[in-house]
């Protein structure tokens, strides 16, 4: 443990004596000022700086508006653009020389003949790697959640669980690099193979997205619909009366919209589960995020613009271009449902399934160090 | 109980396709270090003793080995904590000082840390380190990376210290400290296993020397022994060789154009006296009297020269089966 103990204290002077650690972390501290400092509620709306008010009766201080604006710009923001993209790009960059230096010729020998054994050495080697995420996102984000506790009275204790989820979103990826670095001992294999490892990830895991997305507005635009049709029947039968003009053709167009959104339903669906499928062989680093907003209570886009009515110009665009109120009722409603479909996500079984797939790497990094001369 | 602190037999690496890096497929190498002595290893490039050195400190797997070291079979990783290592093109963290070097690898070695923080003091203060304790590795030179390698390998207080080529790359000046500190080594009693191509300086150190000859072990032995052979006087005359001389056990040579070379196989002077008293009764001018010593460089390409050749072994270890053991 002592021997542990000192690998990660070097691995935080290595952190120290790089630029790109002090340039992510000053990054992080000025991404949480922007996002939390330049702002405030007052009893109008919304303040930008000190200059100009927004008046938005659901943005005051203290409303439910309010609460779900800081929560959407931590998740959607500070966590969905910088921390969970900028920050573990730059951490990939930074850390992929720390396994090819540790393992080059005339190290590694310092090392192996110390009384430790070799899987403790890579573990501990691994773990000081994690560090630079952990420290970069717990400075960011316990200064944010101080920005949102004092400024906003918004305190998102759960917001702190961001830490050790970024953190294991890095290691899904830092476990691609330790293999590589155990397999080549090049610095640029690991961040070539990490990138392209982790785009794949992305273009399994986007895919996934729109299909889900897909699936999921399609099916609520046909529930709608059926709803629309039966409630429309169910009114007729219980006055005994004759459907009117105008109600046939509203049972025409909800009849139109089941055909035409059926089509596209059915194999966006299944494709969709097939997907999800795949997905369970593969870290899901996309997960966490979702997991964070999740354990936040974070909005999405389209919850925040309904909640703070964001909407109004957009909306009135569209009945402009004569779009129904049903219309556009139900291209809002679907929107929501697809934006909640992608949101859904079983944490454990997405974090047991990536952690899996990423220390059964580790793992075969370890097995080939252990047999490996040097 | 074994008395010796390193007792190998058998030690042997193979790669891919039945090349040895070190023994070969009739056996592996035999070797013994006593406790408090200091043992030098030579050979050329390739031969394999950089091979053998990581073998005992687990950098690589042998392919057979048995023995002990301190006591415990070779490969045993808790042993590693009575053992001192400086490797060959080591490469510290630049970002460390000297002085984090030393503590940090000393951490890696276990014990109380309290201990070897005050260790590590008194070590580079050894080493001559002391007011450079604090600067980056980065600015060091060569010579001073030698030195505190050695600080670090000794920190832990080993009782085994294996310095593989300790004074690579580093000046006359530098070399002369480093030998010095290993004097100092030998006079506490610590047992130091090293690899040199600088013969001078294990000639200068060791009490008994083993030379690798592409993987296997040619001469091993107190530099004593190993020269015992070859100790003779060598007696140059003028003129012709006496008609005496093959009856008196004396082989002949010509030197120069009128002299001839006269050697008697022996190192005591006793017994050249009744020669030299021959020579002068029937008035044979006497050139010289030599007393001749082989040197460790002498052994060492003896033993390096391919006697059927002539030329100097190829640098690598055997890839033949062939390679045998001594």
């Amino acid at each position: 443990m002592k021997q542990g103990i000192s690998i990660l204290t070097d691995s935080l002077r290595l952190l120290r004596s790089r630029h790109l650690f002090w340039l992510c972390l000053g990054l992080s501290l000025l991404a949480s000022v922007v996002l939390f400092g330049t702002y405030s509620f007052n009893d109008k709306g919304l303040r930008v700086l000190l200059f100009k008010t927004w008046e938005n009766p659901e943005l005051t201080a203290g409303s439910e508006g309010a609460r779900l604006f800081v929560a959407y710009m931590f998740n959607s923001i500070f966590v969905g653009f910088w921390l969970s993209w900028g920050a573990i790009i730059l951490g990939v960059l930074s850390t992929a020389s720390i396994l090819p230096e540790f393992l080059s010729s005339g190290s590694i020998e310092l090392y192996l003949s110390k009384p430790m054994s070799r899987i403790a050495l890579l573990f501990w080697r691994v773990l000081g790697s994690l560090l630079f995420v952990l420290l970069q996102s717990a400075a960011g984000v316990l200064l944010a959640y101080l920005l949102m506790g004092f400024k906003f009275g918004v305190w998102l204790h759960e917001a702190l669980w961001a830490v050790p989820l970024l953190t294991l979103q890095f290691f899904y990826l830092y476990s691609v690099s330790a293999l590589l670095a155990v397999i080549t001992r090049s610095t640029l294999a690991c961040v070539i193979g990490t990138m392209l490892f982790w785009l794949a990830v992305f273009v399994i895991q986007f895919s996934s997205n729109r299909l889900t997305q897909i699936s999921g507005e399609t099916g609520k635009l046909i529930e709608l619909a059926r709803t629309r049709i039966e409630s429309i029947e169910h009114r007729v039968r219980d006055a005994g009366r004759e459907m009117t003009e105008g109600e046939r053709r509203a049972i025409g167009q909800a009849k139109e919209q089941i055909d035409r959104m059926t089509p596209m339903h059915e194999p966006t669906h299944r494709w969709a589960r097939r997907m999800e499928a795949v997905k369970l062989v593969v870290p899901k680093t996309g997960d966490i995020q979702k997991i964070i907003a999740n354990i936040a209570n974070a909005p999405t886009a389209n919850e925040l613009a309904a909640a703070a009515n964001l909407g109004g110009a957009a909306d009135q665009h569209l009945k402009d271009r004569g779009m129904s109120d049903d219309e556009l009722n139900d291209t809002k409603q679907a929107g929501a449902a697809g934006a909640r479909a992608i949101r859904v996500v079983d944490a454990t079984k997405s974090i047991a399934s990536s952690s899996a797939v990423s220390l059964s790497m580790l793992g075969l990094a370890a097995f080939l160090f252990r047999r490996r001369d040097f | 109980m074994n008395p010796w602190t390193l007792d190998l037999s058998n030690v042997s690496k193979s790669y891919s396709r039945g090349v040895y890096a070190l023994g070969s497929r009739n056996g592996g190498v035999d070797l013994r270090v006593g406790k408090g002595e200091v043992f030098g290893l030579l050979g050329p490039n390739g031969a394999g003793k950089s091979t053998l050195v990581k073998i005992l400190t687990t950098v690589i797997r042998p392919t057979s080995a048995s023995g002990t070291l301190l006591g415990n079979p070779i490969g045993h990783k808790p042993t590693l904590a009575r053992v001192g290592y400086l490797p060959e093109h080591h490469r510290f963290p630049d970002y460390l000082t000297g002085r984090q070097v030393v503590d940090f690898f000393g951490d890696l070695s276990g014990g109380s840390r309290a201990a070897r923080k005050a260790r590590g003091d008194e070590l580079l203060d050894f080493v001559g380190m002391r007011s450079w304790a604090d600067q980056p590795i980065q600015s060091y030179s060569k010579g001073m990376r030698q030195r505190v390698g050695i600080a670090q390998a000794l920190v832990n207080n080993p009782e085994f210290v294996i310095l593989d080529e300790p004074t690579d790359g580093v000046d006359p000046v530098g070399r002369k400290e480093i030998r010095e500190i290993l004097m100092s080594l030998k006079a506490r009693g610590t047992t130091v296993f090293i690899n040199s191509h600088l013969l001078r300086e294990l000639e200068l150190v060791c009490d008994r020397v083993a030379i690798l000859v592409k993987g296997a072990l040619a001469a091993s032995g107190t530099l004593d022994e190993l020269t015992r052979d070859s100790r003779r006087y060598e007696v140059v005359v003028l003129g012709p060789p006496p008609t005496w001389a093959l009856e008196a056990g004396l082989s002949t040579k010509p030197a120069g154009e009128s002299s001839t070379m006269l050697s008697m196989g022996t190192d005591d002077p006793e017994l050249v006296q009744p020669m030299i008293d021959r020579l002068r009764a029937q008035g044979t001018t006497i050139v010289s009297i030599t007393k001749v010593q082989e040197s460790l460089e002498d052994l060492f390409m003896r033993a390096v020269i391919d006697p059927r050749t002539g030329r100097a072994a190829e640098p690598g270890a055997d890839r033949s089966s062939r390679g045998g053991r001594s």
